[in-house]
Protein backbone atom coordinates (compact mmCIF):
# COMPACT_ATOMS: atom_id res chain seq x y z
CA UNK A 1 0.00 0.00 0.00
CA UNK A 2 1.35 3.25 -0.80
CA UNK A 3 -0.18 6.79 0.14
CA UNK A 4 -0.66 9.96 -1.97
CA UNK A 5 2.34 11.78 -2.76
CA UNK A 6 1.20 15.40 -3.28
CA UNK A 7 1.60 17.18 -6.94
CA UNK A 8 2.99 13.93 -8.06
CA UNK A 9 3.25 14.12 -11.87
CA UNK A 10 1.30 11.17 -14.06
CA UNK A 11 3.08 9.13 -16.29
CA UNK A 12 2.14 6.60 -18.56
CA UNK A 13 4.40 4.16 -19.98
CA UNK A 14 2.48 2.56 -23.52
CA UNK A 15 4.03 0.54 -25.66
CA UNK A 16 4.05 -3.09 -27.31
CA UNK A 17 3.76 -6.14 -25.63
CA UNK A 18 7.59 -7.02 -24.37
CA UNK A 19 9.26 -3.74 -24.79
CA UNK A 20 10.49 -3.59 -21.72
CA UNK A 21 8.25 -0.94 -20.25
CA UNK A 22 7.72 -2.59 -16.50
CA UNK A 23 11.29 -3.30 -16.73
CA UNK A 24 12.14 0.12 -17.52
CA UNK A 25 9.98 1.29 -14.71
CA UNK A 26 11.70 -0.71 -12.14
CA UNK A 27 14.98 -0.16 -13.06
CA UNK A 28 14.03 3.71 -12.62
CA UNK A 29 12.57 3.37 -9.43
CA UNK A 30 13.67 0.37 -7.65
CA UNK A 31 17.31 0.17 -10.02
CA UNK A 32 16.91 -3.22 -10.69
CA UNK A 33 16.01 -5.44 -13.23
CA UNK A 34 14.70 -8.75 -12.37
CA UNK A 35 12.94 -7.56 -9.33
CA UNK A 36 11.60 -11.71 -8.02
CA UNK A 37 9.75 -9.09 -5.32
CA UNK A 38 7.18 -8.00 -7.74
CA UNK A 39 4.41 -9.65 -5.92
CA UNK A 40 4.02 -6.83 -3.61
CA UNK A 41 1.10 -4.68 -4.59
CA UNK A 42 2.46 -1.81 -6.21
CA UNK A 43 4.20 -2.96 -9.16
CA UNK A 44 2.20 -1.75 -11.71
CA UNK A 45 2.12 1.92 -10.40
CA UNK A 46 5.40 3.22 -9.28
CA UNK A 47 6.67 6.51 -7.51
CA UNK A 48 9.70 8.07 -6.93
CA UNK A 49 11.19 11.79 -6.74
CA UNK A 50 14.10 13.23 -8.95
CA UNK A 51 15.28 16.32 -8.03
CA UNK A 52 15.77 19.56 -10.69
CA UNK A 53 16.59 23.42 -11.01
CA UNK A 54 16.36 23.15 -7.31
CA UNK A 55 12.87 21.38 -7.33
CA UNK A 56 11.49 18.09 -5.88
CA UNK A 57 9.72 16.45 -8.59
CA UNK A 58 7.40 13.31 -7.63
CA UNK A 59 6.53 11.24 -10.63
CA UNK A 60 3.64 8.43 -10.57
CA UNK A 61 4.59 5.88 -13.28
CA UNK A 62 1.76 3.92 -14.47
CA UNK A 63 2.42 0.67 -16.77
CA UNK A 64 -0.14 -0.12 -19.22
CA UNK A 65 -0.61 -3.45 -20.98
CA UNK A 66 0.88 -3.46 -24.68
CA UNK A 67 -1.28 -6.19 -26.21
CA UNK A 68 -3.24 -5.08 -29.26
CA UNK A 69 -6.56 -6.29 -27.59
CA UNK A 70 -6.53 -3.59 -24.89
CA UNK A 71 -5.04 -0.84 -27.23
CA UNK A 72 -8.80 0.75 -27.31
CA UNK A 73 -8.56 0.90 -23.27
CA UNK A 74 -5.48 3.04 -22.87
CA UNK A 75 -7.00 6.44 -23.15
CA UNK A 76 -8.48 5.92 -19.29
CA UNK A 77 -4.97 4.99 -18.19
CA UNK A 78 -3.32 7.87 -19.89
CA UNK A 79 -6.02 10.54 -18.82
CA UNK A 80 -4.56 13.61 -16.47
CA UNK A 81 -0.82 12.34 -17.54
CA UNK A 82 1.82 14.88 -17.67
CA UNK A 83 3.98 13.06 -19.87
CA UNK A 84 3.88 9.68 -22.01
CA UNK A 85 6.93 7.41 -22.68
CA UNK A 86 6.79 5.55 -25.60
CA UNK A 87 8.44 2.42 -26.09
CA UNK A 88 9.76 0.34 -28.51
CA UNK A 89 12.47 -2.97 -28.70
CA UNK A 90 15.08 -1.91 -30.92
CA UNK A 91 15.34 -5.43 -31.87
CA UNK A 92 11.80 -5.09 -33.36
CA UNK A 93 11.02 -3.67 -36.14
CA UNK A 94 6.79 -3.95 -35.30
CA UNK A 95 7.69 -2.32 -32.40
CA UNK A 96 8.82 0.69 -33.55
CA UNK A 97 5.74 1.11 -36.23
CA UNK A 98 3.28 0.25 -32.85
CA UNK A 99 5.60 3.11 -31.68
CA UNK A 100 4.66 5.62 -34.00
CA UNK A 101 1.02 4.50 -33.72
CA UNK A 102 1.07 5.71 -30.03
CA UNK A 103 2.68 8.66 -30.77
CA UNK A 104 -0.02 9.64 -33.46
CA UNK A 105 -2.37 8.92 -30.97
CA UNK A 106 -0.71 10.96 -27.81
CA UNK A 107 -0.53 14.05 -30.34
CA UNK A 108 -4.31 13.79 -31.30
CA UNK A 109 -5.84 12.95 -27.93
CA UNK A 110 -3.15 13.72 -25.31
CA UNK A 111 -3.22 17.18 -23.23
CA UNK A 112 -1.52 19.98 -25.04
CA UNK A 113 1.17 20.31 -22.68
CA UNK A 114 1.80 16.42 -22.81
CA UNK A 115 5.33 15.58 -22.72
CA UNK A 116 6.45 12.51 -24.93
CA UNK A 117 9.45 10.48 -24.84
CA UNK A 118 9.71 7.71 -27.67
CA UNK A 119 12.62 4.99 -26.47
CA UNK A 120 14.29 2.76 -28.32
CA UNK A 121 14.87 -0.08 -25.33
CA UNK A 122 17.19 -2.79 -25.12
CA UNK A 123 19.89 -0.90 -26.07
CA UNK A 124 22.53 -4.05 -24.75
CA UNK A 125 21.24 -5.67 -27.57
CA UNK A 126 22.59 -4.35 -30.39
CA UNK A 127 24.26 -7.44 -32.74
CA UNK A 128 20.19 -8.07 -33.28
CA UNK A 129 19.09 -4.06 -34.06
CA UNK A 130 16.58 -3.86 -36.31
CA UNK A 131 15.51 -0.17 -36.03
CA UNK A 132 18.03 2.10 -36.74
CA UNK A 133 19.07 4.96 -34.23
CA UNK A 134 18.81 7.66 -36.67
CA UNK A 135 15.60 6.55 -37.92
CA UNK A 136 14.23 6.72 -34.68
CA UNK A 137 16.07 10.33 -34.18
CA UNK A 138 14.81 11.80 -37.06
CA UNK A 139 11.34 10.81 -36.71
CA UNK A 140 11.66 12.43 -33.01
CA UNK A 141 13.32 15.41 -34.31
CA UNK A 142 10.25 15.43 -36.57
CA UNK A 143 7.75 15.36 -33.99
CA UNK A 144 9.27 17.20 -31.12
CA UNK A 145 9.75 14.47 -28.80
CA UNK A 146 12.17 13.59 -26.16
CA UNK A 147 14.28 10.61 -27.78
CA UNK A 148 16.99 8.51 -25.74
CA UNK A 149 17.85 4.71 -26.49
CA UNK A 150 17.93 2.65 -23.07
CA UNK A 151 18.62 -0.48 -21.69
CA UNK A 152 16.95 -1.58 -18.40
CA UNK A 153 18.79 -4.55 -18.46
CA UNK A 154 22.26 -2.20 -17.79
CA UNK A 155 20.39 0.77 -16.97
CA UNK A 156 22.09 2.84 -19.63
CA UNK A 157 20.83 6.51 -20.07
CA UNK A 158 17.69 5.27 -17.83
CA UNK A 159 17.76 7.78 -15.25
CA UNK A 160 18.99 10.36 -17.82
CA UNK A 161 15.41 10.03 -19.61
CA UNK A 162 13.08 10.83 -16.39
CA UNK A 163 15.51 13.65 -15.62
CA UNK A 164 14.81 15.03 -19.23
CA UNK A 165 11.10 14.43 -19.00
CA UNK A 166 11.91 16.24 -15.25
CA UNK A 167 13.01 19.12 -16.80
CA UNK A 168 10.63 19.43 -19.31
CA UNK A 169 7.39 19.23 -17.50
CA UNK A 170 5.78 22.32 -16.95
CA UNK A 171 7.14 23.62 -13.79
CA UNK A 172 3.64 25.55 -11.81
CA UNK A 173 1.74 22.78 -10.42
CA UNK A 174 -1.85 23.26 -10.17
CA UNK A 175 -2.54 24.71 -6.70
CA UNK A 176 -5.53 22.94 -4.55
CA UNK A 177 -8.07 26.05 -3.13
CA UNK A 178 -7.25 26.63 0.54
CA UNK A 179 -10.31 29.51 0.94
CA UNK A 180 -12.43 27.02 3.05
CA UNK A 181 -15.32 28.09 3.92
CA UNK A 182 -16.47 27.27 7.64
CA UNK A 183 -20.18 26.21 7.03
CA UNK A 184 -18.15 22.95 5.96
CA UNK A 185 -19.51 22.92 2.26
CA UNK A 186 -23.21 24.42 2.93
CA UNK A 187 -22.74 27.46 1.31
CA UNK A 188 -21.18 25.29 -1.79
CA UNK A 189 -24.76 23.52 -2.12
CA UNK A 190 -26.37 26.86 -2.46
CA UNK A 191 -24.00 28.16 -5.21
CA UNK A 192 -24.76 25.08 -7.06
CA UNK A 193 -28.17 25.45 -7.22
CA UNK A 194 -27.45 28.73 -8.36
CA UNK A 195 -25.32 26.72 -11.40
CA UNK A 196 -28.16 24.64 -12.20
CA UNK A 197 -30.76 27.69 -12.21
CA UNK A 198 -28.83 29.82 -14.45
CA UNK A 199 -28.38 26.36 -17.08
CA UNK A 200 -32.09 26.18 -16.64
CA UNK A 201 -32.01 29.80 -17.82
CA UNK A 202 -29.94 29.41 -20.33
CA UNK A 203 -32.13 26.25 -21.64
CA UNK A 204 -35.12 28.10 -21.79
CA UNK A 205 -33.62 31.05 -23.76
CA UNK B 1 -40.45 -36.42 -13.38
CA UNK B 2 -36.97 -34.97 -14.63
CA UNK B 3 -38.73 -33.33 -18.03
CA UNK B 4 -41.56 -31.38 -15.76
CA UNK B 5 -38.66 -30.11 -13.24
CA UNK B 6 -36.69 -28.58 -16.06
CA UNK B 7 -39.37 -27.29 -17.65
CA UNK B 8 -40.28 -25.37 -14.61
CA UNK B 9 -36.89 -24.06 -14.14
CA UNK B 10 -36.63 -23.05 -17.05
CA UNK B 11 -39.95 -21.13 -16.91
CA UNK B 12 -38.64 -19.70 -13.66
CA UNK B 13 -35.57 -18.61 -15.50
CA UNK B 14 -37.40 -16.82 -18.20
CA UNK B 15 -39.46 -15.06 -15.45
CA UNK B 16 -36.68 -13.96 -13.71
CA UNK B 17 -35.13 -12.86 -16.69
CA UNK B 18 -37.99 -10.81 -16.96
CA UNK B 19 -37.57 -9.77 -13.83
CA UNK B 20 -34.60 -7.86 -14.47
CA UNK B 21 -35.72 -6.09 -16.97
CA UNK B 22 -34.63 -2.76 -16.71
CA UNK B 23 -37.66 -1.06 -16.52
CA UNK B 24 -39.26 -3.60 -13.90
CA UNK B 25 -36.47 -2.52 -12.09
CA UNK B 26 -36.86 0.86 -12.30
CA UNK B 27 -40.02 0.74 -10.62
CA UNK B 28 -38.35 -0.98 -8.17
CA UNK B 29 -36.10 1.44 -7.42
CA UNK B 30 -38.40 4.98 -7.29
CA UNK B 31 -40.10 3.27 -4.24
CA UNK B 32 -36.97 4.30 -2.26
CA UNK B 33 -38.02 7.85 -1.49
CA UNK B 34 -34.50 9.93 -0.62
CA UNK B 35 -34.75 10.07 3.35
CA UNK B 36 -32.31 10.95 5.71
CA UNK B 37 -31.65 8.73 8.70
CA UNK B 38 -32.24 11.30 11.42
CA UNK B 39 -31.61 8.93 14.53
CA UNK B 40 -28.14 8.17 12.82
CA UNK B 41 -25.13 8.85 16.35
CA UNK B 42 -21.58 9.72 15.50
CA UNK B 43 -20.43 8.23 17.71
CA UNK B 44 -21.80 4.59 16.76
CA UNK B 45 -20.31 4.80 13.17
CA UNK B 46 -16.87 6.25 14.96
CA UNK B 47 -16.55 3.59 17.74
CA UNK B 48 -16.89 1.21 14.55
CA UNK B 49 -13.94 1.88 12.84
CA UNK B 50 -12.59 1.20 16.15
CA UNK B 51 -13.41 -2.89 15.88
CA UNK B 52 -10.40 -4.76 15.22
CA UNK B 53 -12.51 -6.99 12.76
CA UNK B 54 -12.97 -4.87 10.13
CA UNK B 55 -9.17 -3.80 10.36
CA UNK B 56 -8.05 -7.23 9.78
CA UNK B 57 -6.50 -6.49 5.96
CA UNK B 58 -4.41 -3.47 7.12
CA UNK B 59 -1.10 -3.45 7.61
CA UNK B 60 -0.31 -3.83 11.02
CA UNK B 61 1.45 -0.74 12.07
CA UNK B 62 -1.86 0.73 10.37
CA UNK B 63 -4.34 -1.02 12.81
CA UNK B 64 -2.55 0.58 15.51
CA UNK B 65 -2.20 3.83 14.22
CA UNK B 66 -5.86 3.68 12.93
CA UNK B 67 -6.82 3.19 16.20
CA UNK B 68 -4.54 5.98 18.04
CA UNK B 69 -5.69 8.65 15.61
CA UNK B 70 -9.44 8.14 16.01
CA UNK B 71 -9.07 8.34 19.75
CA UNK B 72 -7.34 11.07 19.62
CA UNK B 73 -9.64 13.49 17.10
CA UNK B 74 -12.85 12.42 18.48
CA UNK B 75 -12.56 9.97 21.79
CA UNK B 76 -10.96 12.63 23.77
CA UNK B 77 -13.04 15.35 22.23
CA UNK B 78 -16.32 15.39 23.15
CA UNK B 79 -17.04 18.85 22.75
CA UNK B 80 -15.55 18.51 18.91
CA UNK B 81 -17.88 15.32 18.21
CA UNK B 82 -20.79 17.77 19.14
CA UNK B 83 -19.87 20.29 16.76
CA UNK B 84 -18.89 17.82 14.06
CA UNK B 85 -21.88 16.22 14.42
CA UNK B 86 -24.20 19.44 14.44
CA UNK B 87 -22.62 20.16 11.31
CA UNK B 88 -22.51 17.21 9.31
CA UNK B 89 -26.67 16.69 10.36
CA UNK B 90 -26.91 20.53 9.09
CA UNK B 91 -25.23 19.50 5.79
CA UNK B 92 -27.23 16.20 5.25
CA UNK B 93 -30.07 17.84 5.99
CA UNK B 94 -29.71 21.06 3.34
CA UNK B 95 -28.27 18.13 0.68
CA UNK B 96 -31.97 15.92 0.83
CA UNK B 97 -33.44 18.88 0.46
CA UNK B 98 -31.40 19.82 -2.28
CA UNK B 99 -32.19 16.76 -4.32
CA UNK B 100 -35.64 16.34 -3.74
CA UNK B 101 -36.46 20.16 -4.84
CA UNK B 102 -36.15 19.17 -8.22
CA UNK B 103 -35.10 16.55 -11.26
CA UNK B 104 -30.90 17.97 -11.51
CA UNK B 105 -30.24 17.19 -15.00
CA UNK B 106 -26.64 16.86 -14.35
CA UNK B 107 -26.08 13.97 -11.81
CA UNK B 108 -21.91 14.92 -10.93
CA UNK B 109 -23.90 18.05 -9.70
CA UNK B 110 -25.75 15.54 -7.37
CA UNK B 111 -22.92 14.36 -5.61
CA UNK B 112 -20.38 17.02 -6.43
CA UNK B 113 -21.40 18.72 -2.78
CA UNK B 114 -20.68 15.07 -1.06
CA UNK B 115 -17.05 15.10 -1.88
CA UNK B 116 -16.93 18.43 -1.58
CA UNK B 117 -18.17 18.42 2.28
CA UNK B 118 -15.66 15.47 2.84
CA UNK B 119 -12.67 16.72 1.18
CA UNK B 120 -13.45 20.21 3.34
CA UNK B 121 -14.02 18.97 6.53
CA UNK B 122 -11.15 16.29 6.20
CA UNK B 123 -8.99 19.34 6.01
CA UNK B 124 -10.66 21.47 8.92
CA UNK B 125 -10.42 18.42 10.83
CA UNK B 126 -6.16 18.40 10.11
CA UNK B 127 -5.41 21.71 10.36
CA UNK B 128 -7.14 22.23 13.76
CA UNK B 129 -5.58 19.27 15.05
CA UNK B 130 -1.74 19.85 14.44
CA UNK B 131 -0.61 18.30 17.30
CA UNK B 132 -1.73 15.15 15.38
CA UNK B 133 1.25 15.48 12.97
CA UNK B 134 3.84 16.31 15.78
CA UNK B 135 2.33 12.83 17.38
CA UNK B 136 2.82 10.67 14.05
CA UNK B 137 6.52 12.40 13.79
CA UNK B 138 7.45 11.94 16.80
CA UNK B 139 5.86 8.47 18.76
CA UNK B 140 5.94 6.50 15.34
CA UNK B 141 8.41 6.90 12.92
CA UNK B 142 7.29 4.48 9.82
CA UNK B 143 9.90 4.54 6.91
CA UNK B 144 8.89 5.85 3.85
CA UNK B 145 5.25 6.94 4.67
CA UNK B 146 4.31 10.87 4.70
CA UNK B 147 2.66 11.49 8.01
CA UNK B 148 0.33 13.95 6.55
CA UNK B 149 -0.79 11.24 3.90
CA UNK B 150 -1.47 8.90 6.97
CA UNK B 151 -3.73 11.30 8.56
CA UNK B 152 -5.56 12.45 5.38
CA UNK B 153 -5.95 8.43 4.85
CA UNK B 154 -6.90 8.07 8.47
CA UNK B 155 -9.71 10.61 8.76
CA UNK B 156 -10.80 10.38 5.06
CA UNK B 157 -12.10 6.60 6.13
CA UNK B 158 -13.82 8.04 9.16
CA UNK B 159 -15.08 10.95 7.44
CA UNK B 160 -17.13 8.46 4.38
CA UNK B 161 -18.47 6.65 7.17
CA UNK B 162 -20.15 9.31 8.83
CA UNK B 163 -21.30 11.41 5.93
CA UNK B 164 -22.40 8.59 3.79
CA UNK B 165 -24.07 6.14 6.13
CA UNK B 166 -27.40 8.13 7.04
CA UNK B 167 -27.75 9.20 3.42
CA UNK B 168 -26.96 5.90 1.60
CA UNK B 169 -29.72 4.19 0.56
CA UNK B 170 -31.28 6.97 -1.91
CA UNK B 171 -27.54 7.68 -2.80
CA UNK B 172 -27.00 4.32 -4.22
CA UNK B 173 -30.37 4.84 -5.40
CA UNK B 174 -29.72 8.09 -7.78
CA UNK B 175 -26.63 6.08 -8.75
CA UNK B 176 -28.68 2.79 -9.63
CA UNK B 177 -31.33 5.13 -11.57
CA UNK B 178 -28.20 6.93 -13.67
CA UNK B 179 -26.96 3.65 -14.62
CA UNK B 180 -29.54 1.10 -14.88
CA UNK B 181 -29.50 0.30 -18.72
CA UNK B 182 -25.56 0.22 -18.77
CA UNK B 183 -26.02 -2.23 -15.19
CA UNK B 184 -28.25 -4.27 -17.68
CA UNK B 185 -25.98 -4.22 -20.65
CA UNK B 186 -22.80 -5.30 -18.47
CA UNK B 187 -25.09 -8.26 -16.62
CA UNK B 188 -25.68 -9.90 -19.91
CA UNK B 189 -22.32 -9.95 -21.05
CA UNK B 190 -20.93 -10.90 -17.99
CA UNK B 191 -23.09 -13.92 -17.85
CA UNK B 192 -21.95 -14.73 -21.85
CA UNK B 193 -18.18 -14.35 -20.71
CA UNK B 194 -18.57 -16.39 -17.29
CA UNK B 195 -17.99 -19.65 -19.29
CA UNK B 196 -15.41 -18.30 -21.09
CA UNK B 197 -11.52 -19.39 -20.25
CA UNK B 198 -8.60 -17.37 -19.14
CA UNK B 199 -7.06 -17.67 -22.93
CA UNK B 200 -10.01 -15.92 -23.98
CA UNK B 201 -8.88 -12.65 -22.18
CA UNK B 202 -5.02 -13.11 -23.39
CA UNK B 203 -3.78 -14.70 -19.66
CA UNK B 204 -0.29 -15.49 -20.50
CA UNK B 205 0.19 -19.69 -21.28
CA UNK B 206 2.65 -19.43 -18.12
CA UNK B 207 -0.74 -18.53 -15.85
CA UNK B 208 -2.97 -21.49 -17.36
CA UNK B 209 -2.46 -23.87 -14.57
CA UNK B 210 -3.37 -21.24 -11.67
CA UNK B 211 -6.53 -21.74 -9.58
CA UNK B 212 -7.54 -17.81 -9.55
CA UNK B 213 -10.64 -18.82 -6.64
CA UNK B 214 -8.65 -17.08 -3.97
CA UNK B 215 -8.31 -13.37 -5.69
CA UNK B 216 -12.21 -13.91 -6.98
CA UNK B 217 -13.33 -14.84 -3.68
CA UNK B 218 -12.03 -11.54 -2.60
CA UNK B 219 -12.91 -9.18 -5.42
CA UNK B 220 -17.05 -10.26 -4.29
CA UNK B 221 -16.27 -8.91 -1.49
CA UNK B 222 -18.07 -6.13 -3.39
CA UNK B 223 -21.36 -7.11 -2.61
CA UNK B 224 -20.82 -6.24 0.85
CA UNK B 225 -19.02 -2.89 0.36
CA UNK B 226 -20.66 0.59 1.37
CA UNK B 227 -18.26 3.00 1.44
CA UNK B 228 -15.84 3.99 -1.55
CA UNK B 229 -13.00 3.35 0.43
CA UNK B 230 -13.93 -0.06 1.57
CA UNK B 231 -14.18 -1.02 -2.48
CA UNK B 232 -11.54 0.64 -3.24
CA UNK B 233 -9.27 -1.58 -0.23
CA UNK B 234 -11.09 -4.65 -1.86
CA UNK B 235 -9.61 -3.73 -5.36
CA UNK B 236 -5.98 -3.53 -3.56
CA UNK B 237 -6.41 -6.32 -1.63
CA UNK B 238 -7.43 -8.40 -5.10
CA UNK B 239 -3.89 -7.28 -6.90
CA UNK B 240 -2.28 -8.27 -4.07
CA UNK B 241 -4.02 -11.91 -3.84
CA UNK B 242 -3.77 -11.72 -7.79
CA UNK B 243 0.70 -11.22 -7.73
CA UNK B 244 0.88 -13.50 -4.17
CA UNK B 245 -0.92 -16.55 -5.65
CA UNK B 246 0.48 -16.36 -8.95
CA UNK B 247 3.83 -16.18 -7.28
CA UNK B 248 3.03 -19.32 -4.90
CA UNK B 249 1.47 -21.64 -7.26
CA UNK B 250 4.56 -21.02 -10.16
CA UNK B 251 7.34 -21.25 -7.18
CA UNK B 252 5.27 -24.67 -6.29
CA UNK B 253 4.53 -25.76 -10.22
CA UNK B 254 8.26 -25.35 -10.75
CA UNK B 255 9.37 -27.00 -7.33
CA UNK B 256 7.22 -29.71 -8.51
CA UNK B 257 8.79 -29.64 -12.59
CA UNK B 258 5.57 -29.65 -13.90
CA UNK B 259 6.20 -26.34 -16.05
CA UNK B 260 9.42 -26.71 -17.03
CA UNK B 261 10.08 -23.45 -19.26
CA UNK B 262 9.50 -21.24 -16.48
CA UNK B 263 12.43 -19.28 -14.59
CA UNK B 264 12.44 -17.54 -11.69
CA UNK B 265 12.41 -14.03 -13.35
CA UNK B 266 9.14 -15.04 -14.66
CA UNK B 267 7.02 -15.72 -11.48
CA UNK B 268 6.49 -11.53 -11.44
CA UNK B 269 3.37 -10.39 -13.70
CA UNK B 270 3.86 -6.99 -15.77
CA UNK B 271 1.04 -4.81 -16.79
CA UNK B 272 0.86 -7.04 -19.59
CA UNK B 273 0.12 -10.13 -17.56
CA UNK B 274 -2.06 -8.11 -14.76
CA UNK B 275 -5.04 -6.92 -16.64
CA UNK B 276 -5.76 -10.05 -18.62
CA UNK B 277 -5.84 -11.58 -15.26
CA UNK B 278 -8.52 -9.40 -13.68
CA UNK B 279 -10.35 -9.02 -15.91
CA UNK B 280 -11.03 -12.92 -15.68
CA UNK B 281 -11.01 -12.56 -12.00
CA UNK B 282 -13.65 -10.28 -12.59
CA UNK B 283 -16.13 -12.36 -14.81
CA UNK B 284 -15.88 -14.99 -12.63
CA UNK B 285 -17.50 -12.87 -9.71
CA UNK B 286 -20.36 -12.88 -11.59
CA UNK B 287 -20.74 -9.30 -9.58
CA UNK B 288 -23.88 -6.98 -10.78
CA UNK B 289 -24.68 -3.27 -11.12
CA UNK B 290 -20.99 -2.88 -12.34
CA UNK B 291 -21.61 0.68 -13.85
CA UNK B 292 -23.09 2.23 -10.78
CA UNK B 293 -19.91 0.96 -8.84
CA UNK B 294 -17.67 2.78 -11.32
CA UNK B 295 -19.90 5.86 -10.83
CA UNK B 296 -19.97 5.89 -7.43
CA UNK B 297 -16.81 5.18 -6.69
CA UNK B 298 -15.49 7.80 -9.20
CA UNK B 299 -17.74 10.39 -8.22
CA UNK B 300 -17.18 10.00 -3.96
CA UNK B 301 -13.58 8.15 -3.66
CA UNK B 302 -11.08 11.22 -2.57
CA UNK B 303 -9.93 12.67 -5.66
CA UNK B 304 -6.43 13.14 -3.74
CA UNK B 305 -6.22 9.33 -4.42
CA UNK B 306 -6.92 9.05 -8.13
CA UNK B 307 -3.33 9.35 -9.17
CA UNK B 308 -2.07 7.04 -6.68
CA UNK B 309 -1.92 3.17 -6.94
CA UNK B 310 -5.41 2.98 -6.04
CA UNK B 311 -6.52 5.20 -8.85
CA UNK B 312 -4.61 3.00 -10.82
CA UNK B 313 -6.41 -0.05 -9.65
CA UNK B 314 -9.74 1.70 -9.97
CA UNK B 315 -8.66 2.39 -13.84
CA UNK B 316 -7.71 -1.45 -14.43
CA UNK B 317 -11.34 -1.60 -13.00
CA UNK B 318 -13.06 0.62 -15.27
CA UNK B 319 -10.97 -0.03 -18.18
CA UNK B 320 -12.27 -3.77 -17.82
CA UNK B 321 -15.84 -2.72 -17.63
CA UNK B 322 -14.61 -1.23 -21.27
CA UNK B 323 -13.66 -4.32 -21.92
CA UNK B 324 -16.66 -6.17 -20.79
CA UNK B 325 -18.97 -3.90 -22.52
CA UNK B 326 -17.46 -3.97 -26.10
CA UNK B 327 -18.02 -7.73 -26.16
CA UNK B 328 -19.83 -8.96 -29.18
Amino acid sequence: MTFVTPNASKIVILGDSGVGKTSLALRFTHNEFHDLELSTVGAKCFTKSVHVADKDVHFSIWDTAGQERFQSLAPIYYRNSRAAIIVYDITQKKSFHEAERWVDEMKRHGDEDLVIALIGNKSDLNEYREVKMKVAQEYALKNNLIFLETSAKTGEHVEDLFMKIAEMLPSVHAKIPENLDHNFGIVSISKLEEKEKRKEKKNCC
Amino acid sequence: MKKKSTKNQSTNQSKNEKKDQPNQKLDLLLENQPKINKNFQIGTYLTCTLKLSELKDYPKKLIYLDIKCIRIIFAEKTEFITKFQKTTLQFLENYISFLQKKPIRNFATKTHPIRMFIDKLRTKIIKKHPFLIKYFQFTEKIDHIDCQEVLNYLVERCLERVVITPIHNPLITSFHLESIKEDYILDEKMKKLYKKPPQFFGVANKFLKINWESPIEILSQFRICKFPFEFLDILINTADRIYFTSKRQLETLSQLNLEENISKDDFSITADGFLPIFLYTLVQTKLSNLQTIQNFLLDLSDPRELSSEIGYYLTTYCSSLKFIRSYK
